[in-house]
């Protein structure tokens, strides 16, 4: 095969919106036994409808009881009365093109979108890096059998025929150009898609097949019809390069999920967030990324919808963890409708470096498994918790004990303080201190003091205070003091424990 | 010996009082030699342990020392602690603020849910936890996570009349006396109950209690050195 020679290779996705439903059923077949009777039953003729009311797409179901592609809904319904009809979407189909040919851009450099549900591929420049056609071919096949749509396909040194045989299933992945133009000159001329009027001229000149058209002369043909056979041959014997817009990678992640029926308890939402995390895990893989930070939206009925916000200080990339992170998040959500829609989108993510353990970890640590590090616990803490009821203790730089302690984010690092420590502090404040009444003062025994702590003269209330350890009737240790303004009331600053 | 004794013997149906001797794995020191003696070692490691008190008497003091023991890279836990912690003394007793977490959960589930993970994580070290109640099923999880994790479980909870038979490693109560701690065992797996010690409140508090200064003790700040 000669370097300069183009291939292409055309995938043809027939029925992309009902293959999409058989495999939302799968994902949430386990979920989904006690309630059957709010969804589709996709054992049973089910039908998409096209916006003109023709069939364009069928199950088994629906073949078996006699219904063809292209048929009209009164003779469909006529034939099977019980069929189900789902409205045709374009451009969630347009979505899933999208979707299919962010996942092939990992093994395949140009891919272009095709208007027809069909995906463009440029074989050539990737024979070299896979050592050979079959191996690539692999590769892909790989990846559309996990995909799980049902496909065909052809090759060919155009665009335009290798989607001209995909298109009748041809499903040969060949790269012996004598072959390709032997069946492209037995496609007959109604698949051929040529502008109407041109194939019914044709058509009325007694030529059945694409060869036919191919004996005659190009300028004969050109003169007697004109600008758009030039066109259309062009095309076909690829003297003119094909106009492709090749797909780009996503810049940001946003995907959104239709439910098949509407979800009344959260749990349920596991089953199909899975798939958007698989999505997400995918897209963090090629651009070696971890996610912090997530957006879940809920659409619910009546354009309602609920937000969460899935956080992880570590910062994750597998589908496993965020799906941890969701589920504590889950728990605690109290849906107000049910939900028919999830969207997810990645809010801040950042490079991926390696995360370094420690080997020898002194004398305790060692040997010691990790199941989450410090962060990923934080992370799964928050979740469940809330945010703010988890932080980490820090001091402050004042002189009163219950303004210097204070409370920091949680494990974040804190600015050292100069100074010597004091050497009685208690582990327990209590916030705001508790006057003592006359008889507890009088049960008290003092053992300590007194430490004498003033306040700063430039703060508002500046206070003198002489701090105390004593210990009251019960035997408990308290921190007290007094106020010099008022030297007869002793208040509780803390416990000793 | 007995043929009938040596083949119970063999297929291990009976108890030596011998075999008391290791009732822990591993120890570690609580600093205090006398309770050491008390406990046969120290404090038995990667479990749980009780520890049953009005607050406020020295508890935190008893395993000071262990926590101290168990450095500084692993985090320290405080779940629902009575109230808020002091920054400095956390610092006194060497222990970086950010590798400290307090977590509050107001739900006993939550709090409980929080213990098991933290433990087995592998990430903590020391978890203190304050509740008020624990079945027997809650208990047995929380040992399997500690041993899991390698870490440490204080429970910390009032004193209650009537004991419930739990399967704690050890369960100590604590009441303070005029001269010092008195520290009960309630329940010390292979061990002997029902023994007593008192710890001179001098040892626990040696930053602020000084021995010669116990004789004076007065109730009142004396008030003439108020000018």
């Amino acid at each position: 095969m000669s370097a300069q020679m183009e291939f292409w290779l055309y995938l043809y996705f027939p029925q992309l919106q009902l293959d999409k439903l058989l495999l939302l059923q799968n994902t949430t077949a386990a979920l989904s036994t006690q309630d059957k009777s709010h969804h589709l039953d996709l054992t049973a003729p089910l039908a998409i409808v096209g916006a003109d009311h023709q069939l364009l797409q069928l199950n088994s179901a629906a073949r078996q009881a006699g219904l063809t592609l292209g048929m009209g809904l009164a003779s469909a319904a006529s034939l099977c009365h019980q069929l189900q009809l789902v409205p045709h979407q374009a451009e969630q189909e347009q979505q899933q093109l999208q979707q299919l040919a962010q996942l092939l851009y990992q093994y395949c450099a140009d891919i272009a979108l095709q208007a027809d549900s069909g995906l463009v591929l440029k074989l050539s420049p990737m024979l070299a890096l896979y050592g050979g056609a079959i191996q690539f071919w692999q590769q892909i096949q790989q990846v559309l059998q996990q995909a799980g749509y049902q496909y065909h396909f052809a090759t060919a040194q155009q665009p335009l025929v290798a989607r001209l045989l995909a298109q009748q299933h041809w499903d040969q992945f060949l790269l012996q150009s004598d072959k390709i133009q032997q069946q492209l000159k037995a496609l007959p001329l109604q698949h051929a898609q040529l502008p109407d009027k041109l194939q019914e001229q044709l058509q009325r000149l007694g030529l059945a097949q694409l060869g036919d058209v191919l004996k005659i002369p190009q300028a004969e043909l050109v003169r007697r019809f004109g600008v758009e056979m030039l066109q259309y041959l062009q095309q076909l014997t690829g003297t003119k390069p094909a106009l492709l817009l090749f797909i780009q990678p996503a810049e940001h992640f946003e995907q959104q999920l239709e439910l098949l029926y509407e979800m009344e308890r959260s749990d349920q939402l596991l089953g199909p967030l899975q798939h958007l995390f698989g999505l997400l895990q995918l897209y963090l893989q090629q651009r070696d990324q971890l996610a912090y930070q997530l957006e879940l939206c809920l659409l619910q009925r009546q354009d309602q919808q609920q937000q969460l916000q899935l956080h992880s200080a570590q910062g994750e990339y597998q589908s496993k963890d965020w799906l941890k992170i969701s589920e504590l998040q889950l728990e605690r959500l109290k849906l107000k409708k049910p939900v028919i829609q999830l969207k997810l989108i990645l809010r801040r993510n950042g490079p991926r470096y390696a995360q370094y353990k420690t080997l020898f970890a002194g004398h305790l640590g060692a040997g010691k498994a990790q199941l989450y590090s410090a962060l990923q616990l934080l992370s799964l803490l928050q979740a469940r918790l809330g945010k703010e009821q988890v932080k980490s203790p820090c001091l402050l730089n004042d002189l009163l004990p219950e303004q210097a302690s204070s409370y920091a984010g949680a494990l974040e690092p804190q600015a050292a303080i100069a100074g010597t420590l004091a050497a009685v502090r208690p582990a327990f404040l209590v916030d705001p201190p508790l006057a003592l009444d006359a008889e507890q003062q009088q049960q008290l025994q003092l053992h300590y003091g007194p430490e004498r702590l003033s306040s700063g003269w430039w703060q508002q209330q500046s206070q003198h205070r002489d701090y105390y350890v004593g210990q009251n009737a019960q035997g408990q240790w308290l921190w007290l003091y007094r106020n010099l303004q008022q030297p007869e009331q002793l208040y509780v600053q803390g416990y000793f424990s | 010996m007995n043929a009938l004794l040596q083949q119970l013997q063999n297929r291990q149906l009976i108890w030596q009082a011998s075999q008391t001797e290791a009732p822990y794995e591993h120890c570690q020191s609580t600093g205090f030699s006398a309770l050491d003696q008390l406990l046969g070692g120290g404090w038995p490691q990667h479990n749980v342990i009780e520890l049953q008190s009005h607050g406020a008497c020295a508890e935190l003091q008893l395993i000071q020392k262990a926590l101290a023991g168990s450095g500084s890279e692993l985090l320290q836990i405080w779940i629902n602690p009575p109230a808020n912690l002091c920054a400095e003394y956390l610092l006194q007793q060497k222990r970086p603020l950010h590798q400290v977490l307090q977590l509050n959960a107001p739900r006993t589930a939550d709090a409980l849910w929080a213990a098991e993970l933290c433990l087995k994580s592998g990430s903590c070290m020391d978890v203190l936890l304050w509740q008020n109640n624990l079945n027997l099923t809650q208990l047995k999880r929380l040992q399997l996570a500690a041993a899991q994790g390698q870490s440490q479980l204080y429970f910390f909870r009032p004193a209650v009349a009537e004991q419930q038979l739990l399967p704690w490693a050890l369960s100590l109560q604590l009441t303070p006396a005029t001269t010092g701690l008195q520290i009960r065992i309630l329940k010390r797996k292979g061990g002997w109950q029902q023994q007593e010690l008192v710890l001179p409140w001098a040892e626990l508090y040696p930053h602020f209690i000084k021995p010669e200064l116990q004789q004076k003790q007065y109730s009142k700040p004396p008030l003439s050195r108020v000018s």
